[in-house]
């Protein structure tokens, strides 16, 4: 299908959206999903998990137009309590903390929230045009992505996890390598046999994610709150800066965003990987370029821009490997193709020519429900950048009792309340004593895809169908993994000898 | 009168939770499957009904956890029959045994598995792919070990001569296709009814004969028994017809078993009977078989005592092949 | 405290190493490939930190301690009394012990938080409320 055929498809698609009584669906859709997605372990997933049964009887279309504003509208929530709180609302919101966060600290709570609105508006609109111009050879090119390709680039989206935090990249390494024993507890995906479980039948599920993250950043938060003897988060800082200052960042560094934007979509498109490291990859990209100009995991604007672009701009994008291959990037996208499945709406080749119309409702809803998510999120950002100045010891207790409500929601066992508790300790050790927590997170995602496809491409290397030793995606890897590592290191020599 | 909307088959469970357990993703057969089962079986137990996806070691860990929940109606699954039969031959310490380690209340459908192979082994019929299984081994891959995939391949393997390689650990059916569409896989076996819409894949050969409620089944699949079978009408193609056809007589009595909806063991007998015959009032509703056709999915419903009937049948078959699916499993996690 | 906290994590390491090398071959092999490298990072970290001179931080040390008993005492109150009484009852500890707010304004906010965790747990989440252990009791 030729590009003029798909920007023809796609402006139609644009003008169904936008038609009475389409656009009711993206808009109602998009307030449940910003309202629910305040509580934690509450998430897009969730949302679709429980409209899949309400709209048995619906038509595609409202069916595309309802499950883009669902999955869209809880991204910025999390971006919010990444940069009050110090709590990513998701995983890829982690990297909007490096720098969200101290911004909040250094009272400036509102220019980091008028600058994450709109880079995350205008990267998803850069996100769809990406994924518009992609579309005609994305399948093809999806396609290529094995196990081989897989596993390099997890393992690649570790070490770029890792390393980001650019004070201590060996100890990002150490708890990536923590994440990833962690994710092997449970049964081995090949064998059944228990693994680290402790002998518990609790243990033989795994470590369930949503508690684990719950515990090692929203209750660590809030014992290092309350340990910390600080008044409140700005504390004497007090609220400064501005939704304008933030805005406008945005434009002042276009070439960054542009590029975020780019890598986020890019980078979302890789199955599994890309969602959970889109917003890392810009963000280490837009700090290597930098150099030491920049403050960047000390309140450095660029560092919301960055992540946050990405963040957004990744949505459409992951949303191809689902629609085009059936390959889900993420627990969002793949519960997205259950409701498909269950309306005989079948990922593949004919939902990507004769259903394109369909693919672009989707896309467009999404985008529609990230622009509405950020125009809210402006109009209520005063109110909640003033978060940063209520006392601690009033914000403390419903903190603590909505990470203990999302993490017993998930799947109502109270060993899952323990269990983020416990994670929580560890937590507020390690952000007391220097060890990164994010890749712990990141590894712990990621790890399942990692032993998955290393196993599998171990495999087809027994049975001499690619040679892990010439297969030019692991020579390439290899390359991107040094240049990974040594790059800052190399900076890092540079900017010392001058 | 059973599963109507004033009556609930079991009153102990009217506007109770239930969680339903799914051994695999979303997006997969037995997770479409469970959730066009939702309403129906909502509005047959006036109760509502949770769906937990809890994939792993190809099913094993959520009918591990179906096993091991409270007899109290509010923990159900659906099961992979032809698995469960497999399981207790596997290097897995967990071992269920489906007659006593879960209640059967009905099969959902059949197992209706197709062999099929990707444009880059280029062939385009059974014939040619057992030639060129002659002349040099064939990669296969599956999910798991315990799946009726590694059964179907390895088995044919053995009917048919041909030699195999197992790749085991795909996530799902989607990414096998991707392997074989990559040229990183021969051949594999899946759900017929999966492989209708995936371009570029050559179906070859089907196991079963089963029927019932499909969308559109391809019927220019050439079927492996009967009159018109690859076994009758080709017996050069198989090691030993006689043997290749005790086989596939064997193979199709269990995949008869099918996708099965469980309950834990040991359910008080009136919740038993109840749940049972909601369970059939729900694979007979109208609107089941509406939604199962509008999602290109067949529906070949039986009661339990079916079920167990072709679970007692199938027993002796089941450990000739479970030798040789052993072996050939330990070859592919060497 | 520090130097604890990276040989806790090196202890926990050995733990993943000890049980790697128990398992079955197919099991062991990805585990076996992360660990051994895990092992010697964190061993290198816990060498760094214990060659490192602790600071004396008493008051941190307590402010720590009592912020642990806190946070401690909401799952354990959740254990007892179920997930709708037990959130109220330490909000209401909580604001009236350590936040020194006032009686009635502690009880309303409790009162308000179980009736929305009640009409949560009713309308919007799909697992019900636990109960706890006393409450099981009745």
């Amino acid at each position: 299908m030729g590009l003029t055929s798909i920007a023809e498809v796609a402006w139609n698609s644009l003008l169904l959206v936008l038609s009475w009584p389409n656009i009711l669906y993206p808009v109602v859709g998009t307030l449940i999903a910003m309202c629910v997605a305040v509580l934690p372990g509450v998430s897009g997933a969730t949302l679709l998990a429980l409209a899949i049964p309400i709209t048995f009887g619906w038509e595609p279309l409202p069916i595309m137009l309802l499950f883009g504003a669902l999955v869209g509208g809880a991204t910025y929530m999390g971006s919010v309590t990444a940069i009050l709180l110090n709590i990513p609302g998701t995983a890829p919101n982690g990297a909007t903390v490096l720098d969200g966060y101290p911004l909040a600290r250094q009272g400036k709570a509102l220019t980091a929230l008028g600058c994450s609105a709109t880079a995350s508006a205008l990267g998803s609109a850069v996100g769809v045009v990406v994924v518009l111009l992609s579309i005609p050879f994305v399948a093809q090119l999806i396609l290529h992505v094995g196990p081989p390709e897989m596993l390099v680039l997890s393992i690649w989206g570790l070490f770029s996890v890792a390393t980001v935090i650019r004070a201590k990249p060996l100890r990002g390494l150490a708890t990536a390598g923590l994440g990833l024993m962690c994710s092997f507890v449970g049964l081995d995906p090949a064998t059944a046999d228990a693994r680290y479980t402790l002998g518990t039948l609790y243990l033989q599920d795994g470590l369930a994610l949503i508690p684990v993250f719950v515990g090692v950043f929203a209750v660590a938060e809030v014992i290092d709150l309350m340990a910390s003897g600080r008044r409140s988060i700005a504390d004497e800082v007090g609220l400064g800066g501005s939704l304008l200052d933030g805005a406008r960042a945005v434009f002042q560094h276009w070439g960054l965003f542009l590029k975020s934007s780019t890598i986020g979509t890019v980078v979302g498109l890789v199955p599994g990987v890309g969602g959970t490291v889109a917003a890392f990859v810009a963000y280490g990209e837009a700090s290597r370029s930098a150099g030491s100009e920049g403050c960047f995991g000390q309140g450095d604007i660029r560092g919301v821009l960055a992540p946050e672009a990405a963040n957004d701009a990744k949505d459409a994008g992951s949303l191809l490997p689902a629609l085009a291959l059936g390959v889900p990037a993420s627990a969002g996208t793949a519960l997205l193709l259950a409701a498909l499945q269950t309306h005989g709406i079948r990922p593949g080749a004919e939902l990507m020519t004769d259903g394109l119309e369909l693919v672009f409702v989707l896309i467009w809803s999404l985008f529609l429900s990230n622009l509405l998510t950020s125009l809210l999120g402006l109009s209520f950002a005063g109110p909640l950048a003033r978060l940063t100045t209520v006392p601690v010891r009033r914000l403390a207790a419903p903190i603590l009792v909505l990470a203990a409500v999302g993490a017993f929601s998930y799947r109502g066992r109270m060993g899952d309340l323990w269990l983020a508790f416990g994670f929580g300790f560890a937590g507020f050790l390690m952000k007391r004593y220097g060890w990164p927590r994010i890749p712990f997170i990141i590894a712990l995602i990621l790890g399942p895809l990692f032993e998955v496809n290393l196993n599998l491409s171990l495999s087809l290397h027994r049975v001499g169908r690619i040679d892990l030793l010439t297969h030019p995606s692991i020579l390439f890897g290899v390359v991107l993994l040094v240049a990974t590592v040594a790059f800052p290191a190399w900076q890092k020599q540079r900017r010392r000898r001058s | 009168m059973l599963g109507s909307r004033r009556n609930s088959a079991c009153p102990a469970l009217r506007r109770q939770r239930i969680s339903w357990l799914v051994g695999w993703s979303p997006g997969g057969g037995y997770d479409t499957y469970s959730r066009l089962m939702e309403a129906p079986l909502e509005r047959a137990l006036e109760a509502e009904v949770v769906i937990e996806n809890m994939p792993g070691a190809a099913g094993i860990l959520a009918a591990r956890r179906l096993s091991a929940a409270r007899p109290d109606g509010r923990t159900l699954g659906i099961l992979n029959g032809v698995g469960m039969m497999l399981a207790p031959y596997s290097s897995s310490r967990f071992a269920p045994q489906l007659e006593t380690d879960f209640t059967v209340l009905g099969r959902i459908v059949a197992n209706d598995p197709a062999l099929v192979t990707g444009p880059e082994l280029g062939v385009t019929s059974f014939e040619e792919f057992v030639a060129r299984g002659r002349q040099q081994p064939l990669v296969f891959g599956a999910t798991g070990p315990t799946t009726s995939n590694v059964l179907l391949e390895v088995a044919l393997a053995r009917m048919a001569g041909i030699q195999i390689e197992l790749v085991l650990g795909f996530p799902g059916s989607q990414e096998l296709f991707n392997s074989l569409l990559r040229g990183d896989l021969d051949a594999t076996v899946v759900s017929e009814e999966s492989i209708r819409t995936m371009a570029g894949l050559t179906p070859l050969l089907r196991f079963s004969s089963a029927h019932g409620s499909s969308a559109a089944r391809d019927e220019e699949i050439p079927e492996l028994l009967g009159e018109d079978g690859m076994i009758a009408r080709h017996p050069e193609l198989f090691v030993s017809a006689e043997r290749a056809a005790a086989d596939a007589e064997a193979l199709s009595s269990l995949l008869s078993i099918g996708r099965l909806v469980a309950a834990p063991p040991g359910l008080p007998a009136e919740l038993h009977r109840c749940l049972e015959a909601a369970t059939w009032a729900c694979l007979r509703d109208e609107g089941l078989r509406v939604s199962v056709a509008r999602a290109r999915r067949s529906l070949d419903p039986a009661p339990a005592h079916e079920v167990l009937a072709h679970v007692r049948a199938s027993r002796h078959a089941v450990a000739p092949f479970a030798d040789i699916v052993k072996r050939a499993v330990e070859r592919a996690n060497r | 405290m520090r130097r604890s906290f990276a040989v806790a994590l090196l202890l926990a390491s050995l733990y993943f190493l000890v049980h790697t090398m128990g398992l079955d071959s197919p099991a062991r092999r990805v585990p076996s490939l992360v660990i051994v490298p895990l092992v010697l990072l964190l061993a290198v970290e816990a060498v760094r930190e214990l060659r490192c001179k602790e600071p004396p931080s008493a008051g941190a040390r307590a402010g720590a301690r009592s912020a642990l008993l806190w946070t401690m005492a909401l799952p354990l109150l959740i254990s007892l009394s179920g997930m709708i009484a037990g959130p109220a009852l330490y909000v209401l500890a909580y604001l009236r012990l350590r936040a020194r707010e006032q009686l009635w304004l502690s009880a309303v906010v409790a009162a308000m938080l179980a009736l929305s965790l009640a009409g949560l747990f009713r309308w919007v989440f799909v697992v019900s409320a636990s109960r706890g252990s006393l409450l099981s009791l009745l």
